[in-house]
């Protein structure tokens, strides 16, 4: 810990005139792995999506590695270091699992070590050296949820953003993936993710943060002992 | 028989020159959902090129319609850049804005009249294939178009900056995220546009040998339908269209009796109504199917 990867401060993002994100402040240390929970509209999305470039920061800054990131493209983030797992997994279903990979690795920074992190990925998911040559879109949710995943990893990000994980998978896949997702956190590798299923977001991170209407209202350790009603409270606000 | 065989020939001809601009026109449409009307001037620019260089050895010409096509493509994208993120209308007006404005700009500058392009001519002449006489410029078509079809195909499925016009063309905002450098793949798409257009341009003016400010808009129109009927939001399947489209002209103008001839074009639109109205996705797309652009 000590070196920040990411800083979010004061950062405002906004849809027309809804004020989608407000006031965020956020800081992540190297090798740490930060949960961002909070209800459906609470701006979770939205923060990834302004950190990666994809909507435009309204006010305040997203630096990484202390750098400011407002105003990049999405492309010149993603090659600077920082992946994204979106929501709803987004590869390419037409596209064979060997070629939705090669994207990744399109996206690395350097070749050294691609041999290695290959071998590791394949280690995490098995199965998609086996379906290396099949179209992406024939795996089912799960094995898609390892391929985003992996597509992610090889690019050798810094920063690992994942965006809803878990969603639309059965509990016995969500156990699975979030094995492999102890594994990715154990070697390093710092993470934000973001959640709708709090508990498990604040039990797999070091520190949570709630959200509300854009806002933070509360901000967990990893732990601490918080229970159901206390979440349920900071996200509905009673 | 072998006025049949003739037919084939031909028409494999004009189909694969048609599947060109299809390609030239479904690149583009890939990675930014235009519908590029003003293809067709990039195919007349090549074509006055050949024209304006008439003094100079072919190959000089033919390099140098290539680079008018490829100057004219790239000053498309730099003109559509700035409208990437409008609605699908307000692009296609534009499209057709440039397209009637580089027309008629050629008209004040050339005439509508026409005039010799005298490019190759020497290969409208006939050689005689096991009995069918067919001319050099048909196997010069079909050559041209299975080689540029093939190299295409081998850029976008065999190469690190071919997966990414993919991608892109499959989901652009996706691909940004994963780093594909959105300015190069659209630049790249215009590009090839351009060289395709040129080669489009270059097989017609041995065939039309005329010169018109409506030289290339003549092929786009039967080409969009070609795309459209194919299957516009898959490379492959447009391509395919053009083909169709090209090629079933051919086999039609035979089969009409010559008094007829007139009716050609009414009815392959005919034939193409029939197929949307069978197939509205297009004829090589699979119900339901999720579509890959490129």
């Amino acid at each position: 810990m000590g070196d920040s990867v990411l800083g979010v401060d004061q950062l405002e993002v906004r849809y027309g005139s809804i004020r989608a994100v407000r006031d965020l402040n956020l800081s992540i240390d190297a090798g740490e792995t930060v949960g961002l929970i909070g209800p459906n509209g609470a701006g979770k999305t939205t923060t990834l999506m302004a950190i990666m470039g994809a909507v435009p920061i309204y006010s305040g800054d997203v630096s990484f590695h202390g750098r400011s990131l407002k105003g990049e493209s999405s492309e010149v983030i993603a090659r600077g270091g920082i992946a994204l797992v979106p929501e709803g997994r987004k590869i390419f279903g037409s596209f064979t699992v060997a070629e939705n990979l090669r994207l990744g690795i399109l996206g690395r920074r350097s070749p050294d070590g691609l041999a290695d992190d290959l071998e590791w990925v394949h280690s995490l998911f098995p199965i998609l050296a086996e379906f290396s040559k099949r179209p992406a879109g024939q795996l089912s949710g799960g094995q898609q949820q390892q391929l985003a995943i992996s597509r992610a990893l090889i690019s050798k990000p810094d920063l690992l953003l994942l965006d809803e994980p878990s969603l639309g998978l059965a509990p016995a896949i969500v156990d699975h993936l979030f094995a492999a997702l102890d594994e990715i956190r154990k070697s390093g590798v710092t993470i934000l993710i973001v959640e709708q299923r709090a508990e498990l977001a604040v039990e797999f991170a070091d520190r949570s943060v709630v959200l509300r209407n854009g806002e933070v209202a509360l901000t967990v350790s990893g732990d601490d002992r918080i229970s159901a009603d206390q979440i349920a409270a900071a996200y509905f606000g009673s | 028989m072998t006025e049949l065989f003739q037919s084939l020939a031909d028409g494999i001809a004009l189909g694969s020159t048609y599947a060109l601009a299809a390609l030239g026109i479904g690149l583009v449409f890939g990675v930014m959902r235009l519908v590029n009307f003003a293809y067709g001037e990039v195919i007349t620019a090549a074509a006055y090129t050949l024209l304006l260089t008439k003094d100079l050895p072919v190959w000089a010409r033919a390099l140098l319609a290539i680079v008018a096509a490829i100057v004219l493509s790239l000053m498309m994208e730099f003109v559509f850049r700035p409208l990437r993120k409008a609605t699908p209308a307000t692009m296609l007006v534009t499209t057709f804005a440039i397209s009637f404005l580089l027309q008629n700009a050629a008209a004040l500058r050339f005439g509508t009249r026409g005039e010799a392009i005298n490019f190759l001519s020497g290969l409208n002449q006939a050689v005689t294939l096991a009995g069918v006489r067919v001319r050099y410029i048909t196997l010069v078509s079909i050559a041209v178009g299975a080689v540029l079809l093939a190299a295409t195909a081998f850029l976008l499925n065999r190469t690190d900056i071919g997966l990414k016009m993919r991608a892109a063309a499959a989901d652009f905002q996706t691909a940004r995220l994963l780093g594909v450098p959105a300015k190069t793949v659209i630049v790249l798409a215009f590009l090839m546009s351009g060289i395709l257009a040129a080669a489009v341009a270059m097989m017609l003016a041995v065939q039309r040998p005329l010169a018109t400010p409506t030289f290339g808009f003549l092929v786009v129109i039967p080409a969009l339908v070609g795309v459209v009927v194919g299957g516009l939001d898959r490379l492959l399947a447009a391509t395919a269209g053009g083909f169709v489209i090209g090629f079933a002209t051919v086999i039609l103008s035979d089969l009409l009796p010559s008094e007829s001839r007139v009716f050609l074009n009414s009815a392959l639109f005919g034939l193409v109504i029939v197929v949307l109205l069978l197939k509205p996705d297009g004829l090589f797309i699979r119900a339901g199917r999720s579509a890959e652009r490129l």
